[in-house]
């Protein structure tokens, strides 16, 4: 009956209806509820399963483990900084309070243009926003108010993606570019170390010697050798970082949760391996060689272990989530192994070498998402000088072969 | 002669059900064929023949406007019973009823005569008996120009399809028949590739030749295609033509010149996830679409929420009178529903399920097709579609459980499975072509009408084989739009 209910309703929002304007909103709750009817029309006459809807579902259930840890990280640290039991439910309900609200505000505001674009530019409501609207909020520290969040994620929607045509169209990730503008825009609220935490109005009753900050700017802070030992005193072992109780943005602290998303998508067929691994591979590398290239002067983040460069920063979330938008990375193989090549490396030279910014990732993957155009210029290019070569190769072996 | 086995990229091998087994049925004279000038690409017949005319198996229906020497012919002998004409009065068909058993007489030849023939003797004989439109040329898929001559002349030995009927099947005793086909081949003096599956070189038809060079190719779809097969052996430059021909043309064209009479028999499949039993069918060629499926058919899906894999295989019984048949049939497919598809609940495609062609139970079994693939039409809507497990729903992706456990065959059905949207993802498309093209780029080079970009992008190479369309998670047409792609290039050069 549901069904019926639909069909019924439907000549409202068809030519002449009362809200023809409205047809994306119908059809976009239709066809979330019921499968649609279109048939194929030519050959080929039967056609794969997965649909963007399913694809966009996919990355929603990786996303999962972030999510969850994202709350129950948010909380465990405001607990902890307030003295208080950080048991697993005071933790979730203090996480919620705090992370819920910019989730629903992401996904209204943000909802709210792309059904504004949808129904301006008479076409139906893309999915790909099901994954921006929620990727944002974790990038953001959980105490960036609410205006911001909503600021933000209309930067990201309307700049970031749909004046270039909407999903498919844009050449920056939409979630990066929402908060490159909130983090240029209020950088006060969303980096330095009063953030990170989830205080609210707890302000007083803090416990003794908690400053907020996260590792990476500890490590930054630390002139010459020891930084572990620096990061040991601010209470962070390695432990702290891959698993996730440090503070950080909501959804980047646990490596672990990014490592077991990276593995559905990866299994699922969803993302390409390639962009992950081989950003994990430059970050490896640059994080190495910057291991080597210290002085007694330099930042102690230049000393940083290579595993704990991979651990922080939301090294592993942008690897996992965001570089692997297939739409703003190349399109070759060949270009995603350069791509991610090119971001760890970024990353790190940020982090090291530049004091203002102890975080590198959204900047590095901006700046490659720029290149990728670049890259697959050439890797196509190389493709088309090898399909020629085949060809040459082909009847040259041939012609071999008859003599 | 190139024995090792090439083993083709990407390629996939679609587990449709309805397989048909290898058994070989006679069908009864048909009453109706047909021959569809639609078939054949680029050419404008100029029919010779109207309705109420007496025929033989032979006599010419048609000529090519553009070269008269190309002949149309009758595949049976009878009475024009109808020419349909389409828009701007296009001839769609012409409907032949079937009477008696004349032939029109063309020369028998024994081995020895078919030794002395010249190539222009070769050409002139297929031309008149109508054999030659069995020859194609690539690019384009045209029928081959008899002055030109071409690289190489391939002949595909490897079934187009998991449903298309099976070189060792076919060929089975025919190895007179095939052989003087191939040496008829041989006259036009260019090389001669068999291209046959791998475990097949030891069946008598395939052995060895004179003239003939064998390249065996592992068993994947689309291996039996001949464009993916010229590009593995020996990739067409612009301006190189070369002529196709498949193993059942050559038997057709060996039949020809060892009886002298326009060939009777086609070994056609009927399969696939609408059919009650699938199997082979010997027929003749423009068989009677509706003849061949007649009691054939399961049962479609009734009810507007039922799934494909509700769908159960009953054949309806064997003495169903002909009228009653019919009856029933139509109640099926909308037999007279010009246009009103909406009504249709099963989908006739003659040809492969990748890349044949819809049509009608009026019409008739293509020229150039041996395979008839039936299944339902797939409007049903299910509740929350997308967020089932999908144990049934096939996809090359891990996101439904049919990847992790995946199922022996699936019951298909035409649904689009999403709407349309922008290209998303990357690399799928080109892990899949089997001829090293980038599908998503060249669409976009088609798109843009960059003739040079899509000529870079290899769009003379593809196979058209709709495995990138397939594929496609956005549900974009991209094999339409290479169809779109290939008439600009052919205008522009």
């Amino acid at each position: 009956m549901l069904r019926k209910f639909l069909d019924d309703l439907k000549p409202k929002f068809e030519k002449g209806g009362v809200f023809e304007k409205f047809y994306p909103l119908y059809e976009a709750g239709d066809t979330f509820l019921f499968t649609p009817s279109t048939v194929t029309k030519n050959a080929p006459h039967v056609r794969d399963a997965m649909d963007i809807k399913r694809l966009m579902s996919m990355v929603i259930i990786a996303l999962l483990p972030c999510i969850f840890m994202g709350i129950y990280n948010t909380g465990y640290q405001s607990l902890l900084a307030r003295g208080l039991d950080t048991g697993l439910i005071a933790c979730l309900l203090v996480g919620l309070k705090a992370v819920l609200p910019i989730i629903i505000v992401s996904y209204t505001v943000g909802g709210f243009w792309e059904v504004l674009f949808s129904v301006v530019r008479k076409h139906e409501i893309n999915e790909g926003f099901l994954v921006t609207g929620i990727l944002f909020p974790l990038t953001l520290p959980p105490t960036i108010p609410l205006w911001m969040v909503a600021v933000g994620v209309s930067f990201g929607v309307v700049i970031g993606k749909e004046i270039f045509g909407g999903t498919g169209y844009n050449i920056l990730n939409p979630a990066l570019t929402a908060r490159a503008f909130v983090f240029f825009a209020y950088p006060g609220s969303i980096s330095g170390d009063k953030v990170w935490t989830f205080i609210g109005c707890a302000k007083d009753k803090l416990v003794d010697g908690f400053t907020g900050a996260t590792p990476l700017a500890v490590a930054s802070n630390h002139i010459g050798p020891g930084v572990l030992d620096e990061l040991g005193r601010a209470g962070f072992a390695f432990k702290d970082a891959f698993l996730g109780f440090i503070p950080g943005s909501i959804g980047e602290t646990s490596m672990l949760a990014c490592l077991i998303g990276a593995l559905f998508l990866v299994v699922t067929g969803i993302a390409n391996w390639r962009t992950i691994v081989s950003m994990f591979i430059g970050g490896a590398l640059m994080a190495g060689l910057m291991g080597q290239m210290w002085h007694p002067t330099s930042a102690g983040i230049m000393r940083l272990p290579i595993e704990w460069h991979l651990a922080l920063g939301g090294f592993a979330f942008g690897a996992v989530f965001m570089a692997t938008d297939p739409v703003s990375a190349p399109a070759t193989n060949t270009g995603k192994w350069i791509y991610g090549l090119c971001i760890g490396v970024l990353v790190i030279l940020v982090r090291t070498v530049n004091p203002a910014y102890p975080e590198g990732v959204m900047l590095a993957i901006l700046f490659m998402n720029v290149f990728a155009p670049l890259i697959d210029h050439v890797t196509v290019g190389a493709h088309i000088r090898k399909r020629k070569n085949i060809r040459l190769k082909r009847s040259q072996a041939l012609a071999g072969k008859a003599h | 002669m190139n024995m090792t086995a090439i083993k083709i990229k990407g390629g996939y091998d679609l587990k449709l059900s309805g397989k048909p087994d290898s058994a070989v049925h006679d069908l009864k004279s048909p009453k109706h064929v047909g021959i569809m000038p639609p078939d054949f690409i680029g050419i404008r017949p100029r029919l010779l023949v109207k309705q109420g005319d007496t025929l033989k198996a032979g006599t010419v229906l048609f000529e090519s406007k553009d070269d008269p020497r190309v002949k149309f012919v009758s595949p049976a002998s009878g009475r024009v019973s109808a020419v349909r004409l389409g828009e701007r009065r296009r001839v769609m068909a012409i409907e032949i009823e079937t009477q008696g058993n004349d032939f029109e007489d063309f020369q028998k030849h024994s081995k020895d005569q078919i030794k002395g023939l010249t190539r222009d003797a070769v050409v002139k004989l297929l031309l008149d008996g109508g054999m030659w439109p069995l020859i194609r040329r690539r690019p384009y898929n045209r029928i081959a120009c008899a002055d030109e001559k071409p690289k190489a002349v391939y002949i595909s030995g490897i079934a187009a399809d998991e449903f298309h009927p099976k070189p060792d099947v076919v060929l089975k005793g025919q190895e007179e028949r095939f052989n003087t086909g191939l040496d008829i081949l041989a006259k036009f003096d260019s090389p001669l590739r068999l291209c046959i599956p791998e475990g097949s070189q030891d069946l008598p038809a395939f052995a060895k030749h004179d003239n003939v060079t064998r390249h065996v190719f592992k068993k994947i779809y689309p291996a039996g295609n001949t464009a993916v097969e010229i590009y593995y052996i020996d990739p067409l430059a612009p301006g190189d033509v070369a002529w196709h021909l498949s193993f059942q043309d050559v038997l057709a064209i060996g039949d020809f010149f060892m009886t002298g009479r326009f060939p009777a028999e086609r070994i056609v499949a009927l399969a696939g996830p609408g059919v009650s039993a699938p199997s082979y069918y010997r027929v003749g060629f423009g068989a009677s679409i509706e003849e061949l499926i007649s009691g054939r058919i399961a049962e479609p899906p009734h009810s507007a929420l039922s799934t494909p894999s509700l769908l159960l295989r009953q054949g309806y019984g064997r003495t169903r009178t002909a009228s009653e048949g019919r009856a029933r049939l139509r109640s099926i497919c909308d037999l007279k529903g010009e246009g009103k598809e909406n009504g249709a609940q099963m989908r006739f495609i003659t040809g492969g399920a990748l890349t044949g062609r819809k049509v009608k139970p009026d019409d008739f079994i293509g020229f150039y097709d041996t395979s008839l693939c039936v299944m339902p039409e797939g409007r049903s809507r299910e509740f929350l579609g997308f967020m089932t497990p999908g144990f049934s729903k096939h996809s090359i992706s891990r996101t439904f459980l049919s990847g992790i456990f995946p199922k022996k065959e699936y019951d298909f059905n035409t649904n689009n499975r999403g709407s349309e949207r922008a290209f998303v993802q990357t690399g799928i498309y080109e892990d899949i072509c089997p001829v090293d093209i980038y599908p998503a780029h060249l669409a976009k080079a088609i798109l843009a009408k960059d003739i040079e970009d899509m000529e870079k992008h290899g769009i003379l190479d593809c196979a058209q084989c709709g495995l990138c369309t397939y594929i496609c998670p956005s549900k974009i047409e991209i094999a339409s739009i290479i169809r779109s792609g290939l008439d600009i290039m052919e205008k522009e050069t």
